[in-house]
C-alpha cells in the first residue's frame, strides 16, 4: 500500500491537475492517477479560453462561480508559471464573439447586457465592425460587429496542462501516468485505489475523470448526469498576426496558427472527425475573415465535451461514502483557478464550498442515462 | 484511359467500383486489372506522371538515352506497366491529393484547387513506402537530402550534384544511387556505410530461402553492385557510427566515427538512407489495425493474403502494406484487385484463386530475398531512437531528449504530441512518428504496438480553408 | 549545388520560363518546382517557423514539407510535387521575408 495521501485525484486533465495542484499548494499530500494515451482527454481539444461572456446568464450561481475564477486567474497564473517554470500564454485583456447581423447583435446584447445590468468589469459591450476594423485587418464585410468582455482571456491549453504537470512534479505530487484506476474501494475512513500492482490509500477521493466519472461514480454512490458532446476544431498553418483578441469561433495563437471552431454535435462517443462539421466551421470562419481562404488547414481535432443536461458543472460528495467527491465541467480552463484555489482546499478540509451548492448531482434525479446520441 | 478521365470528376452520387491510390507498380497493376474486368476504377496519384517513385518519369525517359543507361533496365521495365495502364479504361487523376478517407468508402481528393468528394465500393491503398527518416545531428540543414531524393532529381530532371557529395547510411538503394550519381558525373567524396558486419552472420539463416525463385537474380545484382562499388573509386568507410552533419546555414561537412577515430569529410550535399518503411498515414486515418513488424522494424497495416485490411472495403498493396519491392508490389496489386472483384461479386472465390495462382507464385519468388535484406540492413537502434538533442520533429524542432523525458513519465505518443507539438506541423508526424512510437515503447520495456503511434486525423495533407469551405 | 546531366534527352524537352523571387529562371518541361529551383542554385526554400533556420528539400517525394514555397500567391505549396508551368511565380522565404 502506497499510503497516507490526503487526497487521491482520479483524472490528470485540466480539472484533476488544477485541483491536485491546489490541494498540494494548500499543504495536502496528493496523488493523481492519469489514464492512457487513447483516453478521451477533452483537455487536449479546446480553444484555451478563459470565458465569462454569456456564462450563467440564466444561472446566477454559475455566473458568480465563473467570475470568481476570473478574479483568481491572475494570481493563479503567476503562481503556476513560477512553480512550473513554464509560460502558458496567460492573457486576460478581453475576448470577442463576432456577430453577422443587427438582429443577432440585438438578441445577444439583450441576453448578455440587459438594460439595468451592472456596469462592472464583466459588463459586455458591443463593438461595431467599423471600430473593430481599426485593430483587426481583414475583417470581412459581412461582420456586423462583436460583443466584447474585458475580463475574458485565454491560455495555451496544452502548455497549461504541461505547466500543471510540471508544478505537480515539483510539489512532490505522485502522478501515475498511463494507468487506470482499476478498482476503488471505501475502506471506512478513507479510500483504496488499485493502480496496476499498486494500492493507493487516501483520506479523500476526487473523481475528475471527465466522462469516465459517470462509470467511476456509480461504484461510489454518485449518479452523475454526464454525456458527450462532440466538438470539432481546425488548426491552420502559421500566418502573420491579424487578430489580437481571442474569440469564440476563431482564435489566433501567439505562434501564429489559427484555431477555428467549434461544433456542438450530439453523436455519442464518436470522436472521429466529420467533414461536414469541418466544412461548416471553415465556411463561417471565411465569412469573418475572407483573407484566410488561402491559408492551409493543417490539423483537425474532435473532442468530447463533458456535458450535463443543463450545461452547468456538477460538484458532489457521495452521500453513501463521505469523502468521495466528483467534479465535472466543460469549462475546465476557465474554472481552473477556482478549482485550485477554492474547490481543492475545501475538499481537503472535508467538504464542498458553499458556492457550488446549486451544482449538486441530485438536480438531475429524473435523468435517464444516455450517450448523447442524435436523439438527445 | 478514357477521355472523360482527363478532366471530369465522377458525377454526382455515382459510386465507383474502386478507387486506387498511388500510381506506383502496385497501384498501376491493380487499376489495370480492375479496368480489364470492366470495373469503374479511378486511380488517384499525387505526382504529375505515373510510375510512383520507383518508375518516376519513366515515360519521359527515352530508351537509349544517357539517363536511361544510368538508371538501368530495372527502371526502364516500368514503362510497360505504365503503358498497359495507359491503354486500359481506368480513369487517371494525376496531381490529385488524397486528404481524407473514411470507411464506407468516402474519399476527399484535391485536384487543381478543388476538392472532390468521391465514393467507392473498394479502396486499394497503394501509397508505397517512405524512406526511413534518419535523424542525426544536422539533418535539418539545407544540402541534406535522402538518397531517394537524389535519385528522384536524376530521374525527373536529369539533375546531378555538382558539389562534393557524401552518402551515408546503409542498404541497396544507398549503393545504387551512389553508383548512379557517380555514373552521371557527380563527385562522390565518400560513402559512409553504417551497416554492421555482425548482421552478415545474423542474416545467414535467411540465405537458403533467398537461393530459389527470383532470389538468385537479386543476389547476383546485389553482388554486381557491391563489386562495381568497390571498383568505382568511391572512398568507402565501413562500420561508420556517430554520424553528424556540420554546417551553419547549409551542410559543409560530415563528421563520423570509424575504427575508434573521428573523421571529417567536406561535403556540399549529404545523402542519407537507412532503408524504406511503409507510409502509414492513410491506413491509420481509415482505422486499419496496425501491427509492428519486428523483421522490418516498422509498422504496417494488418492484412490477409489478398491485402484486405481490418476495415471492410479497404485493401493495401505493395510497400504500403510492408516492404516487398517493386516487382512483388505489382503482383500484390493484382492479387488485391482480384479480391476486390470477388468482393464485388464479379468473381467466385474459386475463379479468383485460379487467376491468382500465377501471381502468387511470382510474388513468392520475389519475396524470397526479403528476409535476407531485412536482416542485412536492419537499421541501428541509434537511428531509430536517437540520443540527446537530435531533432526528431523537423516541423516543430522537437528533440529526441524532450520526447524521451515525457515517455519516461509514462506519457504516450498523443500526449507527447500535445505537450511538445511534435507531429503537429505540416508533415503530420510522417517523419517523427516512427521514432516517437519506438521511444514510447522502449520506455515501457516492450516492442512497439499499433496504438503507440500518433492518431492520424484529416487532413492527410494540408488543404486550403477556402477549398474546405466550398464543401459545406 | 546541382547541374544537368550532359548529353541527356532532357535537353530536348521544352524550356519553361518561371520567376523565382522576381528573377527569371529557365526550367525544363517535366521539372518539379523544387527541381527547377535546385537547378537554379536556390539553397534555401523556407525558414523553420520555430527556429528561423533555413530549410530546403529533404525527401523530394511529398513527405517532409521542407520545400514549401509560395506559388502564384498561394503559400505553403509543396514544390517537389508540383510541375513547373510557364509564367509561374515562385517565392521562397528569401524572397518573401514576411512569411514563414
Amino acid at each position: 500500500m502506497t499510503g497516507g495521501f490526503d487526497l487521491v485525484v482520479i483524472g490528470g486533465g485540466i480539472i484533476g491537475c488544477a485541483a491536485a495542484w491546489g490541494a498540494a499548494s494548500a499543504g495536502g499530500r496528493v496523488a493523481v492517477v492519469d489514464g492512457g494515451d487513447a483516453d478521451d482527454r477533452a483537455s487536449n481539444g479546446n480553444f484555451g479560453l478563459l470565458w465569462t461572456q454569456g456564462k450563467g446568464v440564466d444561472a446566477p450561481p454559475y455566473a458568480a462561480w465563473t467570475r470568481r475564477s476570473a478574479h483568481l486567474w491572475p494570481e493563479f497564473a503567476a503562481a503556476l508559471a513560477e512553480a512550473s517554470g513554464i509560460d502558458f500564454g496567460f492573457e486576460q485583456k478581453g475576448g470577442l464573439h463576432f456577430v453577422l447581423s443587427a438582429d443577432e447583435a440585438a438578441r445577444r446584447m439583450a441576453a448578455l447586457a440587459p438594460p439595468g445590468s451592472a456596469r462592472d468589469d464583466f459588463a459586455v459591450e458591443f463593438l461595431p465592425a467599423a471600430d473593430l476594423g481599426r485593430d483587426i485587418p481583414g475583417l470581412g464585410p459581412e461582420v456586423f460587429g462583436a460583443t466584447f468582455c474585458p475580463r475574458d482571456g485565454a491560455v495555451n491549453p496544452l502548455r497549461l496542462l504541461q505547466a500543471l504537470r510540471g508544478a505537480l512534479a515539483r510539489a512532490n505530487v505522485a502522478v501515475f501516468q498511463g494507468r487506470r484506476a482499476d478498482g476503488i474501494r471505501a475502506t471506512g475512513g478513507g479510500f483504496a485505489v488499485s493502480v496496476g500492482e499498486r494500492q493507493l490509500s487516501g483520506a479523500r477521493l476526487l473523481l475528475a475523470a471527465g466522462l469516465a466519472n459517470r462509470e467511476l461514480g456509480r461504484g461510489l454512490g454518485l449518479e452523475l448526469a454526464l454525456f458527450p458532446q462532440r466538438g470539432q476544431l481546425l488548426v491552420t498553418e502559421r500566418t502573420p498576426p491579424f487578430l489580437p483578441w481571442p474569440g469564440t469561433a476563431v482564435r489566433q495563437m501567439p505562434e501564429g496558427t489559427v484555431l477555428l471552431g467549434s461544433t456542438q454535435e450530439n453523436v455519442g462517443f464518436d470522436k472521429s472527425v466529420g467533414v461536414a462539421g469541418l466544412a461548416g466551421i471553415a465556411q463561417r470562419a471565411l465569412r469573418l475573415f475572407p483573407h484566410l481562404g488561402g491559408l492551409a488547414l493543417v490539423r483537425s481535432w474532435a473532442c468530447l465535451r463533458v456535458m450535463t443536461p443543463d450545461g452547468l458543472p456538477i460538484y458532489e460528495e457521495s452521500p453513501r461514502f463521505p469523502g468521495a467527491f466528483a467534479a465535472a465541467a466543460h469549462s475546465g480552463i476557465t474554472l481552473a483557478a477556482v478549482h485550485a484555489r477554492v474547490l481543492a482546499p475545501a475538499i481537503l478540509a472535508g467538504g464542498l464550498p458553499a458556492d457550488v451548492a446549486s451544482f449538486a448531482a441530485g438536480r438531475f434525479a429524473d435523468w435517464q442515462p444516455h450517450d448523447g446520441g442524435p436523439e438527445h | 484511359m478514357t477521355e472523360k478521365s482527363a478532366a471530369t470528376p465522377p458525377e454526382g452520387n455515382r459510386i465507383l467500383d474502386a478507387i486506387v491510390v498511388g500510381a506506383g507498380p502496385a497501384g498501376l497493376a491493380a487499376a489495370t486489372l480492375l479496368a480489364r474486368h470492366g470495373q469503374d476504377v479511378l486511380l488517384l496519384d499525387e505526382a504529375a506522371e505515373p510510375g510512383g517513385q520507383i518508375y518516376r518519369a519513366v515515360e519521359l525517359t527515352a530508351p537509349g538515352s544517357r539517363r536511361a543507361a544510368i538508371l538501368g533496365a530495372d527502371y526502364l521495365r516500368g514503362a510497360d506497366l505504365v503503358g498497359h495502364f495507359r491503354a486500359s479504361s481506368a480513369t487517371y487523376w494525376p496531381a490529385a491529393v488524397l486528404w481524407h478517407a473514411a470507411p464506407g468508402i468516402e474519399v476527399l481528393a484535391s485536384r487543381a484547387g478543388t476538392t472532390h468528394p468521391l465514393r467507392a465500393a473498394a479502396l486499394v491503398l497503394a501509397t508505397g513506402a517512405i524512406e526511413r527518416p534518419v535523424p542525426v545531428p544536422g539533418w535539418t540543414l539545407p544540402g541534406v537530402m535522402t538518397a531517394g531524393a537524389l535519385q528522384i532529381l536524376l530521374k525527373s530532371g536529369g539533375l546531378v550534384a555538382d558539389v562534393p557529395l557524401v552518402f551515408a547510411g546503409s542498404g541497396p538503394l544507398l549503393h545504387l544511387v551512389a553508383l548512379q550519381c557517380r555514373a552521371a558525373g557527380a563527385r562522390v567524396a565518400a560513402l559512409l556505410d553504417t551497416a554492421r558486419p555482425g548482421h552478415l552472420v545474423g542474416a545467414l539463416p535467411a540465405l537458403p530461402r533467398a537461393l530459389a525463385g527470383a532470389g538468385p537474380g537479386y543476389l547476383a545484382r546485389g553482388l554486381v553492385q557491391i563489386l562495381r562499388l568497390g571498383r568505382s573509386g568511391i572512398p568507402i568507410h565501413r562500420r561508420v557510427e556517430a554520424l553528424e552533419i556540420l554546417g551553419e546555414d547549409a551542410a559543409r561537412a560530415v563528421r563520423f566515427r570509424v575504427g575508434g577515430a573521428t573523421r571529417e569529410v567536406a561535403a556540399g550535399l549529404v545523402a542519407l538512407h537507412e532503408g524504406v518503411i511503409p507510409g502509414q498515414n492513410p491506413a491509420r486515418l481509415l482505422g486499419c489495425a496496425m501491427v509492428w513488424d519486428e523483421g522490418q522494424v516498422a509498422f504496417r497495416p494488418q492484412a490477409d493474403a489478398w491485402g484486405a485490411t481490418s476495415v471492410a472495403g479497404v485493401w493495401v498493396a505493395g510497400d504500403a502494406g510492408g516492404i516487398v519491392g517493386a516487382r512483388a508490389a505489382e503482383h500484390q496489386g493484382r492479387l488485391a484487385a482480384l479480391d476486390v472483384l470477388r468482393a464485388a461479386g464479379r468473381l467466385e472465390a474459386a475463379g479468383r484463386d485460379r487467376l491468382a495462382a500465377g501471381e502468387r507464385r511470382a510474388l513468392a519468388d520475389h519475396l524470397r530475398i526479403r528476409g535476407l535484406l531485412d536482416r542485412l540492413y536492419r537499421p541501428a537502434d541509434a537511428v531509430r531512437r536517437p540520443a540527446g538533442d537530435t531533432v526528431l520533429c523537423r516541423c516543430e524542432a522537437v528533440t529526441a531528449g524532450a520526447v524521451r523525458a515525457l515517455a519516461a513519465e509514462g506519457l504516450g505518443a498523443n500526449q507527447i504530441k500535445a505537450a511538445l507539438r511534435c507531429g503537429m506541423g505540416p508533415c503530420q508526424g510522417r517523419l517523427c512518428g516512427p521514432a516517437v512510437a519506438e521511444i514510447v515503447a522502449a520506455a515501457r520495456g516492450r516492442a512497439p504496438e499499433g496504438p503507440d503511434h500518433y492518431t492520424i486525423r484529416p487532413p492527410l495533407k494540408p488543404v486550403p480553408l477556402g477549398e474546405l469551405a466550398r464543401l459545406a | 549545388m546541382f547541374g544537368r546531366l550532359s548529353g541527356d534527352d532532357g535537353e530536348a524537352s521544352g524550356r519553361v520560363e518561371i520567376r523565382v523571387d522576381g528573377r527569371p529562371v529557365a526550367a525544363r518541361a517535366g521539372d518539379s518546382v523544387a527541381g527547377a529551383l535546385l537547378a537554379a542554385g536556390v539553397r534555401r526554400f523556407r525558414r523553420s517557423p520555430v527556429t528561423g533556420a533555413p530549410r530546403a528539400p529533404y525527401c523530394m517525394m511529398g513527405i517532409c514539407f521542407e520545400c514549401l514555397v509560395t506559388i502564384d500567391g498561394q503559400p505553403g505549396r509543396q514544390a517537389c510535387m508540383i510541375a513547373v508551368a510557364p509564367g509561374m511565380d515562385v517565392r521562397t522565404a528569401e524572397g518573401d521575408p514576411d512569411r514563414d
